[in-house]
């Protein structure tokens, strides 16, 4: 009896619900085409503007001289800073906006040191691969 | 004896206020105020002494002070209605995003600034400013909302409509100290039609953006028209322009607007993207493809989204024929 029941009703039910993954599929599809908001826009804008911010940084001579010292090549700090998100993009921006303009040496590896740990941190998650000592958590 | 006593108690006295004005001393040389920096090239004086004053009820600080800036820009609204919209019974007060967001509402860009540069430039543009000040201690707040209408460097006050008391004049050490435990936090309320003294392109954008999230499509296109006269190149500018003007159903700015922040982004499909779902919209499907066509060749990170806003519009001409 059962057995009839799913031969009879099998073949419907599996054509009935691929219908209902492929409408879902569409639904997302539709989703994706119309304006681009404002918002979006500006806030690309915004991401671009500190990522060069960050780039720029890592080409200054003195910023490179810190980072020789350190042991770490700076084209390959300025390579992996392309790999990092936004978010931690603007997170080393708004740090390096709080330098003082004419910054001093000093301050200038504190910003150095600063983005080393986040370096670092995004090492251990496994993100960016700076460090060679640092085995990532998987 | 007693006249020695006397006298001895009178020198213990004396000690004591030579020992306390000392300190007095001391404590005041140690504390440095950012307004010295910010002020000294600044008009000695600037009074705003038109702005209209409503005193506030008990714990409406936020309510009233946003009725000032308004009914300065001509909107006379009713202090019991702001405050249905801003006042939070629960905390007792009104929180910043609350007083930005009535603002919003009614159609005016809120432009929050920072400092004391940016205060006196909007001074100066003749814009009262509603500042935050913790009139308590960092351990122990009393936030406070009043609005600036002025200063005068040679008596080193400040004048504020603070609560019940209008042009209150708080000295400016007392003024710095307390806005400084308010982090700096300053809001403008100015018509779309105008652009604050101390607005910076991106700042005043997002101030924008939070006009149109809020839905005031045609103020919202009035205030990044005004941005895209102050700042021609402002790609984000044309393309907030283009997309509010879209919503309030003014179809000639929104092409108008796309077909500038193309021109200023050459290599971006995002404008031409959005220009061809406002053609495709009025019908105009051929214009549509031919446009959507150019941003799929532009190519960037949207090109995915640009193929499906093709395959909309493909669908559509098909279903308008």
């Amino acid at each position: 009896m059962r057995k009839k029941i799913i031969r009879y009703i099998g073949k419907p039910l599996c054509l009935f619900l691929a219908l209902c993954f492929l409408t879902v599929d569409v639904g997302i599809r539709t989703a994706q085409a119309g304006m681009i908001s404002t918002e979006t826009v500006l806030a690309a804008q915004a991401n671009n503007e500190a990522r060069t911010q960050v780039v720029d940084f890592f080409a200054r001579e003195d910023v490179r001289q810190v980072m020789t010292a350190q042991g770490v090549a700076a084209d390959e700090v300025a390579a992996r800073v392309a790999s990092l998100s936004d978010a931690e993009i603007v997170q080393i921006a708004n740090e390096l906006d709080q330098l003082p303009a004419g910054a001093s040496l000093g301050t200038v590896v504190g910003a150095v040191l600063f983005i080393f740990v986040v370096l670092l941190i995004t090492d251990i998650l496994g993100y960016t691969k700076v460090f060679t000592f640092v085995q990532p958590i998987r | 004896m007693l006249i020695n006593q006397l006298q001895s108690a009178g020198g213990r006295w004396l000690a004591c206020a030579f020992f306390g004005i000392a300190i007095l001393i001391i404590i005041s040389g140690c504390s440095t105020y950012q307004y010295q920096s910010a002020l000294y090239p600044e008009p000695q004086r600037v009074y705003l002494a038109e702005v209209p004053f409503f005193a506030q009820e008990e714990y409406q600080c936020g309510p009233a002070a946003l009725a000032m800036l308004l009914a300065w820009n001509g909107e006379e609204e009713s202090l019991a209605q702001l405050g249905e919209q801003v006042y939070s019974p629960g905390l007792q007060g009104s929180l910043q995003p609350s007083i930005v967001a009535a603002a919003r509402r009614r159609g005016y860009v809120a432009y929050p600034l920072h400092g004391w540069s940016e205060l006196v430039a909007e001074l100066k543009g003749g814009q009262p400013v509603m500042i935050l000040q913790n009139l308590g201690l960092s351990w122990y707040p009393r936030w406070h909302y009043a609005v600036v209408i002025g200063y005068d460097q040679a008596v080193t006050t400040v004048m504020l409509h603070s609560g019940i008391y209008p042009e209150m004049q708080m000295p400016m050490g007392v003024f710095e100290r307390t806005w400084r435990r308010g982090d700096y936090w300053g809001l403008v309320v100015v018509p779309p039609t105008v652009l604050p003294a101390s607005a910076t392109e991106n700042a005043y954008l997002t101030a924008v953006v939070g006009l149109e999230r809020a839905q005031q499509f045609s103020a919202a296109t009035t205030a990044y028209l005004s941005a895209a006269k102050a700042w021609p190149n402002s790609f984000v500018a044309w393309m907030g322009a283009g997309n509010s003007s879209y919503n309030d159903g003014d179809i000639d700015t929104a092409i108008r607007s796309f077909r500038q922040a193309a021109a200023l982004q050459p290599d971006n499909g995002v404008p031409l993207n959005n220009l061809a779902l406002v053609l495709a919209q009025v019908g105009r499907h051929p214009e549509a493809l031919a446009v959507i066509d150019q941003a799929i060749n532009r190519g960037g990170k949207w090109q995915g989204m640009f193929r499906q806003t093709r395959q909309k519009i493909v669908a559509e001409a098909e279903l308008a024929q």
